[in-house]
């Protein structure tokens, strides 16, 4: 499985994405192979050229020699549950028959929540497999935009000439998230402005572990024309360093690590607490939802906090 | 059988400019819940490559201007060299009705003729989806 065996790492992604609990115990087994991949996070609003940005990402990586895994994300339909998953279209040029790049497209299903749970156990697929970066494109509308700073070691926002000005930018709420802001479609003559105004903003991300801040650049890129993809290959790697120096980059990956956690305690607990009998209701007990509630998490707290389990303060 | 989440890849030649049916029946098939990952192939092993990776359920392939025989020949032993021995493999487009029969022989589980009803492919898929093996 760590290797090689693109068939096995495809069918455990299916597994993840159904949320089968038997692959739960597969991704156990390969979290010692874990924690050498880089992950890169491409947002950005629809439309941006994420998916083309994403080709000809994986072609500058290929060429310096570094394997590539891929998460491309769209929608789901909320009315069919259906899904068109476009991505891999765009992406195919750069990976054609190349055995150092795998691709996959998820459906969102219509659980941001849940899918940025599934999507960080799919990276953790992809790292075990022994790929040098893993890129997760998001669906580049809702929440799923934020979700990803949580997964990523590195989030490129990818704008457009003529999305807005920078008030625009600001408002979209989503420029807090970027530590590498890219102007697609450079090639259109609108593009220089829209950098300088983006640069104008002088955007920083602060280390949350230190006191230093990181720059965020900006980058003028053509997917189309393959200028600047070297230098902002450049840039996710000078970020990924700086946050090296610090532990920083460890606070990203303990917050990807805890995000895991929070996804799986509650995925079971659901589970749980869905069995319960409502004869409980008859009783007396359920009658009163938010006493009920709060006896039900003190005691499991509490009953941790009496053995001396890690990870809880008894209150 | 029936799946809660059906995956099918929708491939059709890069070099045919013809993608109205294509798209037509990823709407359709998206409207029947499925998950379609849609794209456009240059040689039959990306098909393979990408039904692997994305480890779809189905297999579709559209065909405008010919070329159906030698496709087939090519697409089924590289779905199986990749262990993909129970995806259910169709076909669309322009195909005439002789080669249906060679199409069969070779491995490919079903053609569609043009001018079909509405939903005609999607519940051909939910009705074989998982029952079919590339023999």
């Amino acid at each position: 499985m760590v290797s090689d065996s693109v068939r096995h790492a495809a069918r455990l992604i299916t597994q993840i994405e159904n949320g089968v609990p038997a692959a739960r115990a597969v991704l156990a087994e390969l979290l010692p192979h874990c924690g050498s991949a880089q992950l890169v996070g491409i947002t950005g609003p629809p439309g941006a050229g994420k998916s083309t940005l994403t080709a000809s990402l994986i072609k500058e990586l290929r060429s310096q020699g570094r394997s590539v895994g891929v998460i491309a994300v769209d929608p789901s339909s909320p009315f069919s549950m259906g899904a068109l998953l476009g991505d891999r279209d765009r992406m195919l040029e750069a990976a054609s028959g190349d055995p150092g790049v795998f691709i996959r497209s998820l459906a969102s299903r219509g659980v941001p929540g849940g899918l940025a749970a599934a999507v960080n156990d799919v990276v953790d697929v992809m790292d075990a497999m022994g790929k040098d970066v893993v890129i997760v494109e998001t669906v580049g509308v809702g929440q799923g935009e934020l979700e990803i700073a949580k997964i990523a070691h590195t989030v490129v926002l990818v704008f457009v000439p003529g999305y807005g000005d920078a008030l625009q930018a600001m408002k979209a709420g989503i420029t807090e998230i970027a530590d590498v802001v890219a102007v697609n479609k450079g090639d259109l003559a609108e593009a220089s402005r829209a950098v300088q105004e983006l640069r104008g903003q002088d955007y920083v991300r602060h280390d949350p572990t230190a006191d230093r801040t990181w720059v965020v650049p900006v980058q003028k890129v053509s997917a189309l024309r393959n200028e600047g993809i070297a230098e902002l290959v450049g840039l996710i790697d000078d970020h990924y360093r700086f946050t090296a120096q610090s532990a920083w980059r460890s606070e990203i990956e303990r917050n990807r690590r805890h995000a895991q956690f929070m996804a799986f305690v509650t995925e079971r607990l659901r589970a749980e607490l869905a069995s319960i009998d409502l004869d409980a209701f008859d009783a007396g007990w359920l009658r009163d939802p938010y006493a009920a509630a709060e006896e039900f998490v003190t005691e499991i707290v509490k009953a941790r906090a009496d053995r001396g389990a890690v990870g809880l303060a008894a209150k | 059988m029936s799946k809660e989440h059906i995956k099918v890849l929708l491939a059709k030649k890069k070099i045919d400019v013809h993608g109205r049916g294509t798209k037509l029946l990823a709407r359709e098939l998206r409207d029947a819940g499925m998950e379609v990952v849609y794209f456009r192939f240059g040689v039959v092993d990306e098909i393979a490559d990408a039904a692997v990776q994305e480890d779809v359920d189905v297999v579709g392939v559209s065909v405008m201007t010919s070329g159906q025989i030698q496709i087939a020949r090519g697409l089924i032993p590289a779905l199986k060299a990749r262990g993909l021995d129970n995806v259910l493999v169709i076909m669309g487009g322009i195909i005439p009705e002789v080669d249906y029969e060679p199409l069969y022989e070779l491995g490919i589980h079903r053609c569609f003729a043009p001018g079909l009803p509405g939903g005609a492919v999607a519940e051909y898929i939910r009705e074989n989806v998982g029952t079919a093996t590339l023999g």
